[in-house]
């Protein structure tokens, strides 16, 4: 029934779009292109978030008179339908702001413009995760936004040092270290296996690592077996709760370990302002390792979040280019800094990331340190990453909640996952 | 509405004709009357117009252009035009061939049933309990109505801490009265998940039951039943025999009206489980949502969605039945 309203809005849209389109017409005559209004569309909401963004666009609008730029705020989970009907209406904002998994998803559209066609385009210095996020047959439609962003193990040191367990680097260490967390008052991990797309996420680092395929093509095999079975034994050996079935990875997972009802968390720097928030700062209350790996000497290789910028057709070649300047100031070392502070992020690019763990402090280092490895979870998947993701995601619900073995889940799997990759 | 808008311009139209042509008028008279009858027909159009027009466009086009789509290969490259390319009864097919789409079929059809005897079951208990003089009837019957209030997500989120698995209120209170031995898995067994669903929005539609019970047993003739009493039936026997088969045509319309109700729920599930674990609560509305908006498929999510649409089409005309049986019924106790 909710699709029918989403239709309805739809029209809706259309007819609103038509008569904007009307006003904008008339405003264009008269002014004659000495003011130009460059709308932009995100779903940024951290008032840090909030106030980065608005004061680079205070700048950016000083240094362009004439030029104004009127941000829109969509919440997330409206984001991306909101894009895709205004899509629909060749109606888009010139600038979006959107989670990079959906990247792929806009390229496809047909709506957005590929900045590499764009004067003073540059690929240098990035992470190659980074900017691969926005590449689609040999051309790229992205910036990111305030860098980046992926997950590490995050550690209680008082939990700890009262188990006598150093943070584990090694499954082996994971399991052994979980089960001697687990007490009546707390689990030794916290994990996130709700049927959403972070479910998906936090397991593939255990995947990849482990010589899992990025298109998840080798799923049933030995590197996914053995990371669901991980995962499944943490549950089995009661060191994580099996509520985690229902557990996002923030607010939920992360809040049962500021709670103090988990020891360990698998999750991202976003967090840190909350942590620290709850009196728990990096190197007094918690610690941060990478995720563990099967067997000492594999990569920690990370899916990469975070937004990135694309810019639409409408508005003709001169709002095209003026939005990628405005993407484009924001790509400086200087900025970059500014910016991936205020999100929480990570610098995107390598040598500017490297100065921000110096300025912002050691707890960025593991999140730093991994990001070379990263994978862009679009990247050779494209807009078929969020059904191969959700089937991954249902294949972990099934293992974990015992409703099948984690061999025959990922069997079940694979086969949809051939189905999905060779439609 | 429709019908009743229409009859009320159209009835009067054939009675003032036929009266014009019984009269004793001139041709010349009788031409200027037709043309009169004519714009009095013109006149009944344009005052239908605006309902006509908003039934086209707030039901017969979301509809209509929800038809279209499922018979359209979609994605978001065909977004931006209006049309994609025909895809024939494809997006059926796979539809069908989906097990998460065959299982969400089957779990709507078990969680409305389950949902409508639930309520119905417990809200004529209530009813027939409000309808007994006791002390503090009137805040009871105020309480009852509390989870209509809420917005469904809400009650997703409230359901959600009391049925977890550690320091959820429910397992607190079986392990403290001894009926269960261990946590329950109330959301995070696939087997158990959606009955806990199903708990969920049984207490949600009780207020609904009740509330539309309650009025009809206010409306039994105390004549009936004091009569019912001289003849010597029991309690049993009063209800059974004399209550319910006066207020049945109220017991039918509330199915229906509930049926409608339950068979789009979807912030509930939202709310609770996300349509897991491993699918175990997905329903038509939460997997087409998931079909259209996680995975981008407007296709195959609208063809599921069409499968509502069928109930829907199957419910309305039995709707407009029995509520016209009930009012028939009803102008005849009041004869």
């Amino acid at each position: 029934m909710n699709f029918f309203v989403n239709k309805r809005r739809r029209a809706l849209a259309a007819v609103a779009a038509a008569s904007f389109a009307v006003v904008g017409l008339s405003q264009v005559a008269a002014s004659a292109a000495t003011k130009i209004t460059l709308t932009e569309e995100d779903y940024f909401n951290t008032p840090g978030q909030i106030s980065g963004l608005a004061s680079y666009t205070a700048q950016f609008e000083a240094a362009h008179p004439g030029v104004t730029v009127k941000r829109q705020y969509v919440p997330f989970a409206n984001l991306d339908t909101k894009l895709l009907t205004q899509a629909a209406g060749n109606d888009l904002p010139n600038l979006l702001a959107v989670d990079n998994p959906f990247v792929s998803t806009m390229i496809s559209t047909g709506q957005v413009v590929p900045l590499s066609g764009l004067k003073g385009f540059s690929t240098q210095g990035y992470y190659p995760a980074v900017i691969d996020e926005g590449l689609s047959n040999g051309k790229y439609y992205s910036l990111p936004v305030a860098g980046a962003n992926s997950i590490a193990l995050i550690y209680n040191i008082a939990m700890l040092k009262a188990a006598h367990v150093s943070p584990p680097t090694t499954w082996a260490q994971l399991v052994s270290a979980a089960k001697a967390l687990t007490t009546p008052q707390h689990y030794g991990i916290a994990l996130t296996c709700e049927a959403a797309e972070d479910t998906t996420w936090q397991w593939e680092p255990f995947f990849w690592s482990n010589g899992g395929a990025f298109t998840f093509a080798n799923i049933a095999s030995s590197p996914g077996v053995q990371a669901l079975s991980l995962w499944k034994q943490l549950v089995t050996d009661g060191s994580a709760s099996k509520a985690c079935l229902n557990w996002s990875q923030t607010p939920a997972a992360s809040s049962q370990f500021i709670a103090g009802k988990a020891a360990m968390m698998v999750n991202g720097p976003w967090n840190f302002p909350t942590l620290n928030l709850n009196h728990m700062y990096y190197g007094k209350q918690f610690g941060i390792v990478p995720v563990p790996v099967r067997v000492p000497g594999q990569h920690v290789v990370v899916p990469l979040g975070g937004e990135d910028w694309m810019i639409s057709k409408s508005g003709g070649s001169q709002a095209q280019q003026l939005a990628f300047e405005y993407i484009q100031g924001m790509q400086t070392p200087a900025e970059e800094l500014k910016l991936a502070k205020a999100f929480g992020y990570l610098p995107g690019k390598i040598a500017v990331a490297q100065t921000y763990v110096k300025q912002a402090g050691p707890e960025w280092k593991v999140y730093v340190d991994q990001t070379i490895y990263a994978h862009p979870r679009t990247l050779g998947l494209g807009v078929k990453y969020p059904k191969v993701s959700q089937v991954v995601w249902t294949a972990i619900q099934a293992a974990l909640s015992g409703s099948q073995s984690v061999q025959s889940a990922l069997s079940t799997a694979q086969s949809q996952i051939k189905s999905i990759l060779a439609s | 509405m429709n019908i009743k808008a229409q009859r009320a311009a159209t009835v009067p139209v054939p009675a003032t004709s036929a009266r014009n042509g019984a009269g004793q008028l001139s041709p010349a008279g009788r031409g200027r009357r037709l043309s009169a009858w004519r714009r009095r027909q013109l006149a009944g159009w344009l005052f239908l117009a605006p309902a006509v027009a908003y039934l086209l466009f707030a039901f017969a086009l979301p509809i209509v252009y929800n038809v279209m789509l499922s018979f359209e290969q979609t994605s978001p490259a065909t977004i931006a035009q209006f049309t994609a390319p025909f895809a024939g009864a494809a997006n059926y097919r796979s539809v069908f061939d989906d097990p998460t789409s065959r299982a969400a079929i089957v779990h709507t059809f078990v969680f409305t049933a389950g949902s409508l005897l639930g309520q119905f079951v417990i809200g004529f208990a209530l009813a027939l309990l409000f309808t007994l003089r006791f002390p503090g009837r009137t805040l009871a019957r105020s309480l009852v109505i509390v989870p209509w209030l809420l917005p469904l997500i809400v009650t997703g989120v409230i359901f959600k801490f009391l049925f977890q698995v550690e320091g959820g209120a429910v397992n607190q209170i079986l392990m403290d009265v001894g009926l269960a031995h261990h946590p329950i898995d109330w959301l995070d067994d696939p087997h158990l998940a959606l009955w806990t669903v199903l708990i969920a929005n049984i207490w949600l539609g009780v207020p609904f039951f009740t509330l539309l019970l309650y009025s009809a047993l206010q409306d039994v003739p105390v004549e009936v039943k004091e009569a019912a009493l001289m003849d010597g039936a029991g309690p049993w026997q009063r209800l059974r025999l004399v209550i319910v088969p006066i207020i049945l045509p109220v017991i039918e319309v509330t199915f229906l009206l509930g049926f409608v109700f339950t068979v789009k729920v979807f912030d509930l599930v939202i709310g609770l489980t996300g349509g897991g674990p491993a699918n175990a609560t997905q329903l038509i509305t939460t997997w087409s949502y998931n079909l259209s908006f996680q995975v981008f498929n407007f296709g195959q999510g609208a063809a599921l969605n069409n499968v509502l649409l069928v109930l829907a089409l199957i419910c309305s005309p039995l709707y407009l039945l029995l509520s016209r049986g009930s009012l028939r019924s009803s102008s005849g106790a009041a004869r």
